[in-house]
């Protein structure tokens, strides 16, 4: 097979380039981590974090404020259904796509968008799922860490948390504990490392950075270009 | 690679003529200032920049190591790996790929790699539609041109150019902000998004430990390209691996802020393997192909090896005092500016790209503004003496009577009394060649020197003799 031969041709050159020689086995840089290291190292980021929690979420929130996206303080589960149910009032939308997750459904969104007449889908409840997200108008979703650095969501993809739910309608609202939000990229890496593995970390893991945005005509910031528009944060008391 | 670099003089002449590009190419500045700023809210961001470039010499000094771990992992995660020597293997692959699951329409995400293999071009040949989503490229490929900047192709389009190739090509007239236009290429580009059969994009990483696929984009059609269609390819040099999650950090810390000012793009996404079972969205097949064309030469010249750490943010274009002046598209191939300028003779032959090397003031901007360093002048004056020096195969070299007189030169350099001899005949010979106290045309093989420049005229009197003057005073 000439895929075979390209492999050994370009490894061959490779090698020879760097005089090394070729295929010496995985690079462990570092030396393997034992699993006890990595559980103390993303225990220790866990109460760090924990500490400095309050720095944290205002970070976040100044972050988050500077990239265009709205940011919303829920005192109560109920205060943050309520917010989602004014924007699609707002904007008429007649369909919203959500997560199956904890976070989305313990708000109690489904009765309150049900008593407007407004379609609330999971992937779950819908088999034909991808249609109905590409002609919804809000997508729900929770996020598994915030960074307070960036004002990062981080999404991982999963059964009920489809990543065309933060991605096809206009508008994306994320609903983040403040448990969730991390310092910044090492803290994550770190916990990743533990609590999901190097192993599989899914089939997708997304950053999202604030609202879909171009500047390729004329550098003029545009916003909602392919993905959403509009970015909106509930942020939940713990 | 096509290039057509050889008419670099002639279409470089052009540019700084033409006026629209003139004013395009002011807001360049704008890229740095954002740049800068960026880098000042990093507490170690030079720190951070030396950190980067360690990770990559480290990566690449043991590159096939690496290349195997990720490939061994994107296999255990599902994926597939397809290795390409040249760019004619990988378009071959990809056509393959297509032709086995009867794709008919793709959508790609903007990547260097697919345009240095000229991807596009192959696929079309083969009926086979290819549209480029991101909206710099998409405008790119409406009017059937080449991206002129790495991170904004179409940096040299004002918004009328656009609204005159919208109303043109996608038939939406009177077009007047760039909101409008924004807009009619996101209902357009939705529809192809979800009639596509396959994604194919670029990487900007590939984690050997974790057998990802990192991309970082702002406008999320590499996100559809990568969650609508049931297959997605990615095209990755073979310099993009790096070793853990850990050295990824230290790369997205740097490189938007280095690529538009940015602490993190919009988008990033980790790819690793296809969609699991269950899941709803997300590619049913992931192939990643690894591509050599010409990177392994770069890697066996010690000299040459460092151009390989190269992210691709494009800031090197931006403070280059040729490329603010002549703009992406005079140099004749998809890697412009300072990078450019040795890439390309890496890929393309030095003999078709031979102006390149000579199109810098070495001022050192580049070098100085690289996320990883690179010692880009350093490389162009390499570059610069292989050409001079000539090999018998494809490069004439400088001319012989040029060569003669360096060789000259060199010679009476060494010997005090000869040089200032020589000079001082000099001196007194150029006397009827002076305009206006300068030389303006110097003879012979000489000539080229003062084409665009006066030569200044000798001293009549040398600085070692003045400073003799001076002391004996």
């Amino acid at each position: 097979m000439a895929g075979t031969s390209a492999r050994e041709e370009i490894l061959g050159k490779i090698s020879r380039a760097l005089k090394s020689e070729a295929n010496s086995g995985p690079p462990r840089p570092n030396g393997p981590r034992a699993s006890s290291d990595e559980a103390r190292l993303a225990l220790e980021i866990r109460s760090r974090c924990e500490h400095k929690r309050q720095n944290l979420i205002e970070q976040f929130e100044s972050e988050l404020v500077k990239i265009g996206v709205r940011v919303y303080h829920a005192a109560t589960t109920d205060s943050a259904a309520e917010y989602i149910e004014q924007i699609a009032l707002k904007r008429v939308t007649k369909t919203v796509v959500a997560a199956d997750a904890e976070v989305v459904e313990g708000i109690g969104l489904q009765k309150r968008l049900d008593r407007n007449g407004i379609r609330y889908v999971t992937d779950a409840s819908d088999a034909e799922f991808r249609r109905t997200a590409i002609e919804a108008g809000i997508g729900v979703s929770g996020v598994d860490y915030a960074l307070a650095d960036t004002g990062t969501l981080v999404l991982l993809a999963r059964t009920g948390q489809a990543r065309s739910i933060s991605l096809l309608p206009p508008v994306h609202v994320a609903i983040v504990k403040p448990d969730q939000i991390v310092s910044g990229l090492d803290d994550l890496f770190q916990l990743l490392r533990f609590e999901k593995g190097v192993n599989d970390l899914g089939s997708a893991v997304t950053f999202i950075t604030g609202p879909s945005r171009t500047a390729d005509i004329e550098l003029t910031l545009v916003v909602g270009v392919h993905g959403p528009q509009e970015l909106h944060v509930i942020l939940l008391k713990n | 690679m096509h290039v057509t670099t050889e008419a670099f003089i002639r279409d470089s002449t052009a540019a700084v003529q033409n006026k629209t590009l003139q004013s395009r190419l002011r807001v360049l500045t704008t890229f740095t200032i954002k740049r800068n700023a960026a880098f000042a809210s990093l507490e170690n961001g030079e720190a951070l920049r030396d950190q980067a470039r360690s990770i990559k010499e480290k990566t690449i000094a043991r590159l096939d190591a690496y290349l195997t771990q990720l490939e061994e992992n994107v296999v255990r995660l599902g994926g597939n790996v397809h290795w390409a020597r040249t760019g004619e293997e990988a378009r071959a692959i990809v056509l393959d790929l297509a032709r086995k699951n009867n794709v008919k329409r793709i959508v790609k995400g903007k990547s260097m790699a697919t345009e240095e293999i000229e991807l596009n071009e192959a696929l079309e040949q083969a009926g086979i539609e290819s549209v480029e989503t991101d909206l710099g490229e998409y405008i790119v490929q409406l009017a059937h041109e080449k991206p002129s900047h790495i991170l904004a192709p179409a940096v040299h389009k004002s918004k009328e150019d656009v609204a005159e190739l919208f109303a043109q090509k996608l038939d939406a007239p009177n077009l007047k902000q760039a909101e409008e236009m924004t807009a009619v290429a996101r209902k357009r580009l939705r529809e192809k998004f979800c009639a596509a059969d396959m994604g194919i994009t670029g990487a900007n990483f590939g984690i050997a430990e974790t057998g990802t696929i990192v991309l970082l984009e702002n406008e999320g059609n590499i996100r559809l390209s990568t969650t609508l269609p049931r297959i997605h390819v990615a095209l990755m040099g073979i310099e993009k691996v790096v070793p853990t999650l850990g050295d990824l950090a230290v790369f997205l810390k740097i490189l938007a802020r280095s690529a538009s000012g940015q602490k993190m793009s919009s988008y990033v996404s980790f790819i690793s393997g296809a969609r699991r079972a269950g899941e709803t969205d997300g590619a049913e097949e992931f192939h990643l192909i690894i591509l050599d064309n010409g990177r392994t030469r770069l890697l066996a010249d010690e000299e040459m090896r460092e151009s390989l750490y190269c992210l691709r943010c494009g800031a090197c274009l931006n403070v280059c005092p040729v490329y603010q002046k002549v703009g992406g598209h005079a140099y004749g191939t998809v890697y412009s500016g300072p990078i450019g300028s040795i890439l390309t003779p890496a890929f393309a032959g030095l003999e078709k790209s031979k102006d390149l090397p000579f199109a810098s003031t070495l001022c050192g901007a580049c070098r100085e503004i690289c996320p990883v360093r690179i010692d880009i002048p350093r490389i162009l004056l390499k570059l610069r003496s292989e050409w001079a020096e000539g090999d018998r195969a494809h490069r004439a070299g400088a001319p012989l009577t040029e060569r003669l007189a360096i060789k000259l030169w060199a010679f009476a350099m060494r010997r005090r009394f000869l040089y200032s001899f020589a000079f001082r005949t000099a001196a007194f010979l150029q006397g009827p060649m002076l305009e206006d106290g300068k030389l303006k045309r110097l003879p012979f093989a000489f000539g080229g020197w003062t084409q665009n420049r006066d030569f200044p005229a000798l001293a009549r009197k040398s600085f070692r003799s003045m400073w003799r003057d001076e002391e004996s005073r």
